[in-house]
């Protein structure tokens, strides 16, 4: 049998919290989607929308306690072809998670100082993956590693090997964090904000080589960021998330032009555009909820415009509302209708 | 003294005027005996009028200068060198503050008792609002100190606290809280009453909203604009976002390496952009809409921003510029007027003019 559409990664009902002084605070709080093999799903929200600690959770890197997934399957396959064989990353025993963490599944951090070490040198770094998942030996994967620096953009590719991470900019260090995500031609990557700290014209840079080498490797990207302008230029699709949910996923142009959840037409609406003269930009009223204390319905219906006594009762589930593209809103249509107007 | 910028005929008059600004940060070295062994030029010699009622936008990237130069100007940190105009308004001697009774006057030359008597007319909203309250002090401890500081409203300071707090949206019942019982927005709203508490004319906005999500940024840019009709201030709104400068700002100036590449109104700079860096800056940032982003070309920059230690020679964006000849790595390019209130520093930019 030959599905070549099965799912990179199917993640349902995900659920992760952590326990404080405050009580437990839900940060995802039954998260679903799916990822297809070698496309760009973009994840959008703003912070504590639980899009940075979805991520976390696949690769069980959120620190437990206080955090722990309370439920939820994230059901990987390696194979596309094979669908049949598959791991739930959730519930794979530690040693065989290593083994998948930084080889099959790939994660990029916004801060890539944070992310490396400051007292190796970026050589070691990088053929460390290589040597324990590709089993390498040292010169192999110093060549490797050279390679890799060098499709990246790093200038001088052998001299950097022998550098530290203080000695690059900003984007060079992506760059690196770019070279060293990809060196085991990952399945998937995750990519949390990983342009975020950097100016607009290395972000530029960034991202259009990302996008690239993505693409010749065929890795499926999770990018998760705030920013609609990337999202609009690097995802086939896009995932809404608020308060811990996804509210809204489909193809990017429909998410953009028919969006059909409130909160996402909100978002559209705040953000100026660089291509527009001097506008008026419709802030979304409100704050976000606190996630320690989520409304009983729809957690946006306190800032909605739209919302009337059913979303203040009754949650809102994800339903299809055009072909790939669902919204949870108890008002679909009329926010359709809002933003065609 | 200055004549009114022909392509903004509905600004006002001149209320701050920047000439040939400088702030060299002194390199030093050596242990017991320090001597200077370079300079980082942060800014490098800006030359701007602001107009009464204006929101002069102020962009570019980290490290070109431009939170230097808002502070600069404020007389924050001192200038190395040049000089910042700050005019009467034409309603502007009445209140009796001495300092500008008596016409203009020169802010950097300004010291003391002087100085904090036309700070009132100056202020600033700052761009962590996490950072800039203090953590111990109420808010209504924080923008009443600022009428206490300038000895203003001794009587109804209360009354006027809570004014000042209601106008900038946040309940005067909360004025007994402290900062980290707000959202990041909130404590945004309160740096802004503290601004505005003095009654000022000009406010530099340093990146007022980076630190907030978008959903709230929106607010504050609304909140800025209301504000601004209401008092007629007058901004300098510096970001890197250029968004949000297009969408506040009737002119904008382009900073690269502490100097100023191109100026002009809000919607030329936008549409007809004749410096190559502005053309790579917007082309950088992705418009929140795939239909159109995808048609987009992009110029990709190479490289990274060279140091403001080291500033490459002539025109300093030689060296990452994709149409650079011989002439930009020897001359300084002229600061020209390419078309009305359209200014440019660029050896080739008339080439852009069609």
């Amino acid at each position: 049998m030959s599905d070549s559409t099965a799912p990179v990664l199917e993640v349902t009902d995900l659920r992760t919290s952590f326990f404080t002084d405050a009580g437990e605070v839900r940060a995802v709080d039954g998260l679903t989607f799916d990822l297809l093999p070698g496309e760009t799903l973009g994840i959008v929200g703003e912070s504590g929308s639980g899009k940075s600690v979805a991520a976390l959770s696949l690769l069980r890197l959120i620190p437990m306690p206080p955090g722990a997934i309370k439920g939820g399957a994230a059901i990987f396959r390696a194979d596309p072809r094979q669908p049949a064989a598959c791991q739930d990353l959730l519930q794979v025993p530690d040693p065989q998670l290593r083994r998948i963490r930084g080889n099959d599944v790939a994660m990029i951090f916004q801060e890539p100082m944070t992310s490396l070490n400051p007292v190796m040198k970026i050589g070691a770094q990088i053929t460390e993956a290589l040597q324990l998942h590709k089993g390498l030996d040292e010169d192999e994967a110093r060549a490797r590693a050279a390679a890799l620096l060098d499709r990246v953009g790093i200038p001088d590719a052998v001299a950097c090997l022998d550098g530290y991470p203080h000695q690059l900019s900003g984007g060079m260090r992506q760059r690196v964090m770019i070279a060293m995500a990809l060196c085991c031609d990952p399945q998937i990557l995750l990519a949390d904000e990983p342009t975020t700290a950097l100016d607009v014209t290395i972000q530029a840079q960034v991202l259009e080589l990302l996008a690239r080498l993505t693409k010749e490797t065929g890795t499926a990207v999770i990018l998760i960021t705030h920013n609609l302008g990337v999202v609009a230029r690097y995802a086939d699709r896009v995932l809404v998330m608020y308060a811990g949910r996804a509210v809204e996923v489909g193809p990017a142009t429909a998410i953009y032009r028919r969006p059909h959840h409130a909160y996402t037409l909100g978002l559209l609406d705040s953000v100026p555009r660089l291509d527009a003269p001097a506008q008026r930009i419709v802030p979304i009223e409100g704050v976000p909820p606190d996630p320690a204390h989520l409304p009983p319905g729809c957690a946006f219906a306190p800032r909605c415009r739209f919302a009337t006594d059913i979303c203040r009762e009754l949650r809102p589930a994800l339903q299809d509302v055009d072909n790939g593209h669902q919204a949870a809103c108890h008002h679909a249509g009329e926010v359709l209708a809002a933003a065609s107007r | 003294m200055t004549i009114p910028d022909p392509a903004s005929p509905l600004l006002g008059q001149p209320l701050i005027e920047v000439q040939d600004l400088q702030l060299h940060f002194p390199v030093k070295r050596g242990v017991l005996i320090q001597r200077q062994v370079a300079a980082v030029k942060a800014v490098d010699g800006l030359s701007f009028t602001i107009h009464d009622g204006e929101t002069f936008g102020l962009v570019g990237e980290s490290g070109c200068g431009k939170t230097t130069a808002g502070r600069a100007i404020l007389q924050l940190y001192r200038p190395t060198a040049g000089h910042v105009w700050l005019h009467p308004r034409p309603s502007g001697g009445e209140d009796g503050i001495p300092a500008l009774a008596e016409g203009s006057v020169d802010l950097t030359t300004l010291r003391g008792r002087r100085l904090r008597q036309v700070r009132r007319r100056i202020q600033m909203i700052f761009q962590d609002p996490y950072a800039s309250l203090n953590p111990r002090m109420t808010v209504g401890g924080i923008v009443a100190e600022a009428l206490t500081i300038h000895g203003l409203h001794k009587h109804q300071r209360r009354q006027r606290v809570a004014q000042l707090l209601d106008t900038v949206g946040i309940s005067p019942a909360l004025a007994n809280r402290f900062p980290h019982e707000f959202s990041g927005g909130q404590r945004q709203r309160v740096g802004i009453a503290r601004a505005l508490a003095v009654e000022p004319w000009f406010v530099v906005a340093d990146e007022p909203l980076s630190a907030l999500d978008v959903s709230i940024q929106a607010q504050i840019v609304n909140l800025l604009q209301e504000l601004q009709d209401r008092f007629r201030l007058t901004y300098l709104f510096i970001s890197h976002d250029l968004a949000v400068v297009r969408a506040v700002s009737h002119r904008v100036a382009v900073m690269y390496l502490g100097q100023i590449v191109e100026l002009a109104p809000s919607d030329a700079l936008y549409r007809e952009p004749l410096h190559p860096y502005t053309q790579a800056l917007l082309s950088a940032v992705p418009i929140p809409d795939p239909a159109v982003e995808r048609r987009r070309d992009r110029v990709i920059l190479t490289g990274d921003i060279p140091s403001p230690l080291d500033p490459p020679p002539a025109c300093r964006f030689h060296n990452r510029c994709p149409i650079a000849i011989d002439i930009c790595r020897e001359q300084d390019p002229e600061w020209r007027e390419l078309r009305p209130g359209h200014y440019v520093a660029c050896h080739r930019a008339q080439e852009n003019l069609i």
